[in-house]
């Protein structure tokens, strides 16, 4: 145990040992700090109180397509260079198009993409949503 | 003084020229979750009802012909929309909600409407910085 302490204990830092003393309610964390050699948490709460305090909010709530919208902020000319198209967008940016859905998958396969986010882009501007009957 | 508070910030995609809000949905079925695909949509206020492209719903092996209808109203008149009730993912929350599905030469972007979503979550925009901010409570 005081070994598997020794090899964490350099990823915990004052402040993570501050958050642990919350986290567990132990005392003393203010002055406490792994080089004092004092093992006084168990790796368990070590671990706890390392996942808790580098585990920020945005961590905990990035959603997965996050990398595909900054792609896309990043490259407007995607509206017009694939306008009329279906596109299949990975978090390297479009890695195929096709005029349908099937074809558009059969090359995103292709391409070895997984999961991706697949969309038209349309072909003009106009209303978003009209009727044609 | 009231004060909103909304707890997650996220970019959106805006698309050009007017920076229309579009986000990152998964559909899935709700039979069979196996079944499911990513897309955007746009989110739209202005909207009653969530609807897609019909290849979309295609992908999730549905058959449009076999769905039930409802009566929708557009600019250019009624129309008849089959409509399935599939999950929606958005954000990592997941929502039930009934979903329409038109083809795309009528459906410019696939949409976010008010039912089924925006009754379930609180939303803001901050155009100048293409973000929204979210809070899940209704």
């Amino acid at each position: 145990m005081a070994q598997e302490n020794l090899r964490l204990a350099p990823r915990v830092t004052q402040d993570a040992t501050r958050k642990l003393a919350e986290v567990v309610g132990l005392p003393g964390a203010d002055t406490f700090h792994f080089t004092s050699g004092a093992p006084v948490y168990t790796t368990l709460q070590i671990i706890q109180a390392t996942v808790l305090w580098e585990k920020p909010m945005e961590r905990e709530t990035a959603p997965p397509e996050q990398d595909e919208v900054e792609w896309l902020h990043a490259h407007p000319e995607v509206w017009t260079q694939y306008a009329g198209q279906w596109v299949a967008l990975t978090r390297d940016g479009i890695c195929a198009s096709g005029d349908d859905l099937n074809t558009l998958f059969e090359r995103a396969e292709e391409c070895g993409a997984q999961d991706p986010i697949v969309f038209r882009i349309s072909a003009s501007e106009g209303p978003k949503f009209y009727a044609n009957d | 003084m009231p004060t909103i508070d909304f707890s997650i910030v996220r970019p959106y995609v805006g698309i050009p020229p007017n920076a229309d809000p579009m986000v990152a949905v998964r559909l899935i079925r709700i039979d069979e979750p196996k079944k499911n695909v990513r897309a955007l949509a746009l989110v739209d206020s202005g909207a009653d009802h969530c609807l897609f492209q019909s290849g979309l719903g295609e992908r999730l092996g549905l058959d449009l012909d076999d769905l039930p209808v409802v009566t929708g109203r557009t600019a250019g008149g009624r129309i008849e929309i089959p409509v399935c009730r599939l999950k929606v993912e958005l954000l990592h929350q997941v929502f039930e909600c009934q979903v329409g599905f038109l083809d795309e030469e009528r459906l410019k972007h696939n949409l976010l409407g008010r039912q089924g979503i925006f009754d379930q979550i609180q939303l803001g925009f901050r155009e100048s910085r293409l973000e929204f901010y979210f809070r899940w409570e209704p």
